[in-house]
């Protein structure tokens, strides 16, 4: 099928795709950073003297947070990171399994990776309020409702062609 | 098959072709994220505990009624008898403006109040976006040919304009149920009950608000062929009007009458405690969209497609 005659919503969508994924990529990098660091606090104690980090690693620690979580949340991060590029080739191509399935699983980690963050991160950390959150979520479900409603005959159709 | 319901057809048709379209997606994306962001711009001091509602509704109520003042009693600065600011408070025009701030965030839910205020200033410039291809985009690609045969110029036109609206609005209410969902859910003080009417209220609002600026981006649609130039030309006349207005009128007072070529010179009154004032600026809302439309039916009437 031509470029042309893909919705130009798609391309909007694998845009808007592509700019999540970035984002969550590296929110994604700066947890796996933070575990570490964690490990060396949970190791060493908070380090003496003037460090920037202090506060934070504190309040994660009063939180009860472990590496281990940081890390759960790195490894949806990058799921999601990694689902949501490649449903972008999947929209672009129409593909039912690359695009539709793809980026709705995309979608669903990355809903998991806010409702996660809500859970397991400080308040103060989060910067903001649940409205924000709200937010955060609006994306993943636009997403969904948008390849199973709008887009799902495109997918399908493209499907179809492909097999006959 | 009669006009009503090729009106009507078109309307489902743009609307379905918007959500499919890039421009739809963005718009539809836009107006949301924005919608929630600036309402969570307005309740995160409130959340993060830095300031209270009551201490919210001081500060609001006093910045309310400085704006309100700057944008009602410039309206009349012209007038020889009411031309002072001192003339006007012994008038009492000052105190109404005062009742009006607490009006707005002292007897009615302050953040639904405030969210709707900056949804007031922000949507004339989002609105453009679900607008800028309804007509513009068939004409481009020569694809309206298609449709002349089967139906009228006017059907097309008036059914995109409806379709475009009834998307707007949809838009708006998704975006004031989720306030005020959330808001009744996190922030105590605000009840349930004082925020259902008062949401309706601000819809009715929003609902007005909406109709010249979406007819102004039909307008620019039916007179530019490229969508591009539309988006542009409309964008470009709703932060141009008050920004011409308010420096021409340093040049010669009548000038900053220019602001009323939009709604931007009484849409504040929209949301005023004053039945017959809301009425007039509805009245007039109502009047700008419908010689919006009128220019853009002849426009479109007369153009090669």
């Amino acid at each position: 099928m031509a470029a042309n005659d893909r919705p130009g919503g798609l391309t909007a969508l694998s845009v808007l795709n592509g700019s999540f994924a970035l984002s969550v990529g590296g929110a994604t990098i700066s947890r796996f950073l933070e575990s570490y660091k964690l490990m060396q606090v949970l190791e060493n104690g908070i380090p003496a003297g003037e460090w920037r980090g202090r506060y934070y690693y504190q309040k994660l620690l009063d939180e009860g947070l472990t590496p281990l979580d940081l890390q759960i949340l790195g490894v949806m991060g990058l799921t999601a990171t990694v689902l949501l590029l490649v449903s972008i080739w999947g929209f672009l191509k129409q593909n039912n399994v690359l695009g539709r399935w793809l980026g709705t699983i995309g979608g669903v980690a990355l809903a998991c990776v806010s409702v996660c963050s809500i859970l397991w991160l400080p308040q103060s950390y989060l910067k903001g309020s649940g409205i924000s959150i709200a937010r955060q979520m609006f994306y993943p479900l636009f997403l969904i409702f948008m390849l199973h409603v709008i887009f799902r005959r495109d997918f399908l159709n493209q499907q179809q062609d492909l097999s006959t | 098959m009669n006009k009503t319901r090729h009106i009507g057809l078109h309307a489902i048709k743009v609307i379905s072709h918007s959500m499919r379209s890039g421009s739809g997606v963005a718009f539809i994306f836009l107006t949301i994220l924005i919608g929630l962001s600036l309402a969570n711009l307005v309740v995160t001091p409130i959340e993060l505990e830095l300031i209270t509602v009551e201490e919210l509704q001081d500060s609001s109520a006093r910045a309310i009624g400085i704006a309100l003042a700057t944008a009602t009693l410039r309206a009349s600065d012209g007038d020889d008898n009411q031309g002072t600011l001192t003339s006007r408070m012994e008038n009492g025009d000052l105190i109404d403006l005062g009742m009006w701030a607490r009006y707005l965030v002292i007897e009615n839910p302050v953040l639904l109040s405030i969210t709707v205020l900056l949804l007031g200033v922000v949507l004339p410039l989002l609105l453009p976006l679900g607008s800028f291809t309804v007509i513009s985009g068939d004409v481009q690609h020569r694809t309206v040919r298609y449709l002349l045969p089967r139906t009228s110029r006017s059907s097309i036109l008036i059914g995109r304009w409806l379709g475009s609206m009834i998307l707007a609005w949809s838009l708006i209410i998704f975006l004031l149920c989720s306030v005020v969902i959330y808001l009744s859910i996190m922030i105590p003080s605000e009840s349930l009950e004082d925020l259902i009417p008062w949401a309706g209220r601000c819809f009715l609002a929003l609902f007005f608000l909406t109709i010249p600026y979406v007819s102004l981006g039909i307008l620019c649609s039916a007179t530019f062929s490229v969508p591009m130039v539309a988006l542009l030309a409309t964008v470009g006349s709703t932060i141009g009007v008050p920004l011409l207005s308010l420096s021409l009128q340093e040049a010669w007072e009548p000038l900053g009458n220019l602001l009323y070529l939009l709604p931007w010179g009484y849409s504040h009154e929209l949301l005023s405690p004053t039945t017959h004032k809301v009425v007039e600026a509805s009245a007039y809302c109502l009047l700008h969209g419908l010689l919006f439309l009128i220019l853009a039916l002849l426009k479109f009437r007369r153009a090669d497609l």
